[in-house]
């Protein structure tokens, strides 16, 4: 199948759902990628799975993100890529790459599910970002995401806080104090950290805002392996009362570079919202079966709008599935065995120590 | 089933906690700060009663509990091979083999080894001996150790508890959360050949960190004895006071060698297949386990074909005794590494990838590429390194130096030599055929340090006492 042909299926299967869809244009997918993505084609051969073979999106070989760091996975050359964007590699140092040959599909998936959860009935709206442009990380999915945000639905005098490599808090309280005194609502998105900095700031300087009725916040990215750690119920309760924001108003959005599209946890409950051109499964790591309905296992993410590199992601996220709805329980990193031996990381910390 | 275990004195009735595995409920004693002062002062004064026995006879008293245990029909040993499994999730054959193999090397012959290794007369363990310098000297173990047990091998915690009584020490043992059992059992066992020597012991439990007993037990014991993480013994390093001895294990790192004589067309499936013993046995938990196989190359077996062979032998082991049952963290170990080897060998042919189907029982990964010692996930995941010969292990050992213990080797009469000198030359300081890494020798050096020679502190009588004490002599002439 053509490349402008299966983008235009996608593209209209995310405006349009038709219910019964999803696995037809999965497998649909799937051949495309099998026939275009030569890593991923070795890795089919390697689980022994042929197009021919697959009648169930479920039966696709989801691809362990990590792989994303060890080989470029993608449909497209890469050359001919408009973009790639880049994870972060905090923990390896090495980083994994997911290549797009052009940001339609990816835009179409961000907006859509943006409308539904962020926007809800609005069209506009006053927007501070807590997270750098573009120009500053031009590869982070993150950024483009925030761009887009405050492109699309942002007004004239929305604002980037970070600036530089730095977030600029002054500003931040300026805007808050005009939100305040002038009764717009505003949006703050950003990522879970600079939210946190940006309250032990507030709190140094004593200060606390109330922010008009329509105002939101959402996070991302959470806040493990920083300076403060905290669940996502502790933030959502630190910033509702910190900007006396009703706790169904502070959202967070779930992630991640490999994949096109995002989760929307409203609740605070780890309940994800996945748009329909996404379906999540759950697997035991052991077998890579899926598990029964309310067990714990590792999630699996079946993307349609990833249709550039591979569709389906295995994370390192740990979760559990009910009723259709998945529940994201937090990350299973590769925890130190049990063991009389050395963790990898534990050990090459202490040598670099 | 619910089952009491643990060993504490009459003098106490402490409180119980429930710890689950599975279908069992073990209730392990938790003591209060109070009870756990009793319960020293009471393995004080016992230690008092054993200190004028004779090591010969501990060693007698211990070899009948090891005769007892030897038998498939004692009761204490059938419940060990029942419930062991349930608690460790290591498969039920795999521990009946090694405990028969393992309890072997406590009988009696091996105990006086273990003494007269460190001890070329045992006798200074009861007695002052005159030294060939002149003078007296007699050895004297510690008044009470606290054993801080490990579980990742059952029944591990039998050397060090042996040690402490072979120089006639009273011991405090602290269980193992993940496996408590087995030394409870096995002080019951003495309990019933002889209570006194029993009742020097303690076996009790509290969760690891715990400020006020670990403080108390610490600083009443003449020498700790401590297996465990990095982490837990760097807590106890910290509330040891200086005057009290620790003898601590850490997290230590094995391997292997196998020289290209081993790849003969003839014998090369029986080195796969001691590979694989040494690289599956205990699930890889041991200390003692290999992450890494270093294969020489230009043998009649391309390093690569014998990876594949491993590979195999791996999955014969699987289908004999199966892994235990892994957590979601230690599955995911598992695949975030094979994925990362996986999508590599899919650019490079220096690196290869063998795998279990639709689980992630065992893994074998070929690595030509590397230059550092690859540390394994475990459970049954070890690497296979090409090398021109044994001189070209060392630059791979460098990092690791200070965590090396055992190297499992396998080699030809012709090159042992060179072979035992380079790696002893890396830090290493177990060599073992390959196929025996697992089960060390009595009288082994653990981590390099002697067992009981370590334990004892020495007292010098010299000689100007027994010149200069005769010029006071009421009856000289």
């Amino acid at each position: 199948m053509h490349y402008e042909d299966i983008k235009q299926r996608i593209l209209t299967f995310i405006e349009k759902e038709e219910r019964d869809s999803f696995n037809s244009l999965a497998l649909q997918v799937f051949t495309y990628q099998y026939e275009n993505n030569r890593i991923y084609r070795k890795f089919c051969r390697s689980r022994k799975v042929h197009p021919s073979m697959v009648q169930s999106y479920q039966q696709i070989p989801p691809v362990p993100v990590g792989a994303f760091k060890e080989a470029d996975i993608t449909c497209t050359l890469i050359d001919e890529a408009e973009t790639y964007f880049q994870t972060s590699g905090t923990t390896s140092g090495k980083q994994g790459r997911n290549y797009h040959r052009d940001l339609e599909v990816w835009t179409a998936s961000m907006k859509s599910h943006f409308e539904d959860n962020i926007m809800k009935d609005k069209s506009r709206v006053k927007m501070a970002i807590l997270f750098p442009h573009p120009k500053e990380m031009p590869n982070s999915s993150l950024s483009q995401y925030l761009y887009t945000a405050i492109r699309d639905y942002g007004t004239e005098d929305s604002v980037y806080i970070a600036n530089n490599g730095a977030y600029d808090f002054e500003k931040l309280v300026l805007f808050l104090l005009e939100s305040e005194r002038t009764n717009t609502p505003v949006y703050l998105l950003g990522a879970t950290f600079s939210f946190i900095h940006f309250v032990e700031y507030m709190r140094g300087k004593n200060l606390q805002f109330q922010l008009p009725e329509g105002s939101r916040l959402m996070d991302t990215g959470g806040s493990k392996g920083r300076a403060i750690e905290m669940s996502s119920v502790q933030f959502k309760q630190m910033v509702s009362l910190e900007f006396t924001l009703p706790v169904e108003d502070c959202v967070n959005m779930y992630g991640m570079t490999e994949l096109s599209s995002q989760f929307y946890d409203q609740s605070g409950s780890g309940q994800q919202k996945a748009p329909h051109w996404v379906r999540t499964v759950v697997i035991n790591p052991e077998n890579g079966l899926c598990v029964q309905d309310g067990e714990r296992g590792i999630l699996v993410h079946y993307d349609l709008a990833n249709f550039h590199s591979v569709l389906g992601v295995m994370t390192e996220d740990l979760g559990i599935s009910k009723k259709g709805e998945f529940y994201l329980l937090g990350r299973s990193e590769g925890a130190e065995a049990k063991g009389c031996s050395l963790a990898v990381e534990q050990f090459r910390n202490g040598v670099s120590k | 089933m619910k089952l009491k275990i643990g060993f504490v004195p009459s003098v106490i009735s402490p409180s119980y906690e429930e710890r689950t595995f599975d279908t069992l409920t073990l209730l392990v004693p938790k003591l209060t700060s109070e009870e756990l002062k009793q319960v020293i002062l009471h393995l004080r004064q016992q230690q008092l009663k054993i200190q004028t026995r004779k090591t010969n006879d501990i060693i007698d008293i211990l070899d009948q509990a090891i005769q007892l245990w030897l038998d498939p029909s004692y009761h204490y040993r059938k419940l060990a091979e029942e419930l062991l499994p349930i608690i460790t999730g290591y498969d039920s054959e795999m521990i009946r083999v090694f405990l028969h193999s393992y309890l072997r090397s406590f009988r009696k012959e091996k105990m006086q080894r273990m003494v007269e290794v460190d001890f070329p007369n045992p006798l200074v363990l009861d007695d002052f001996r005159p030294r060939s310098s002149g003078g007296l000297t007699r050895a004297y173990g510690p008044e009470l150790i606290t054993h801080v047990f490990s579980g990742n091998v059952p029944a591990l915690p039998l050397w060090s508890l042996i040690s402490g009584l072979l120089v006639k020490s009273s011991t405090l043992g602290k269980l193992s959360s993940s496996e408590p059992l087995f030394p409870s059992l096995f002080v019951e066992t003495l309990s019933e050949i002889d209570r006194d020597l029993a009742e020097s012991i303690s076996i009790v439990w509290w969760k690891g960190g715990e400020e006020e007993l670990e403080r108390i037990a610490f600083s009443s014991s003449e020498a700790v004895i401590a297996y465990g993480s990095k982490m837990s013994i760097d807590s106890i390093r910290k509330k040891v006071p200086s005057y009290v001895n620790l003898h601590a294990h850490g997290h230590k790192l094995s391997a292997g060698f196998i020289a290209k004589d081993c790849l003969q067309r003839v014998l090369v499936t029986e080195t796969a297949r001691r590979a694989a013993k040494d690289a599956s046995q205990f699930d890889q938990q041991a200390c003692l386990s290999p992450h890494v196989f270093f294969v020489e190359e230009k043998g009649n077996v391309a390093v690569r074909e014998f990876a594949s062979l491993l590979a195999q032998e791996m999955n014969n082991y699987e289908v004999k005794m199966p892994r235990a049952r892994l957590s979601e963290q230690e599955n995911q170990a598992i695949i975030q590494a094979r994925s990362t080897f996986q999508f590599q060998a899919f650019q490079t042919n220096e690196i290869a990838l063998f795998e279990s189907e639709e689980s992630t029982s065992w893994t074998v990964v070929y690595d030509q590429k590397t230059n550092l010692f690859p540390i394994s996930p475990l459970n049954r995941f070890v690497y296979v390194i090409p090398v021109q010969s044994i001189e070209d292990v060392p630059s791979y050992l460098h990092e690791v130096r200070g965590v090396l213990q055992t190297f499992g080797v396998a080699c030809s009469p012709n090159h042992f030599r060179s072979i035992i000198e380079v790696l002893s030359q890396c830090g290493v300081n177990r060599i073992t055929f390959l196929g025996r890494m697992g089960e060390p020798e009595p009288g082994w050096h653990h981590d390099g340090r002697p067992h009981l020679a370590d334990l004892v502190r020495w007292v010098d009588v010299e000689a100007s006492v027994e010149i200069e004490m005769d010029a006071y002599d009421p009856n000289r002439i």
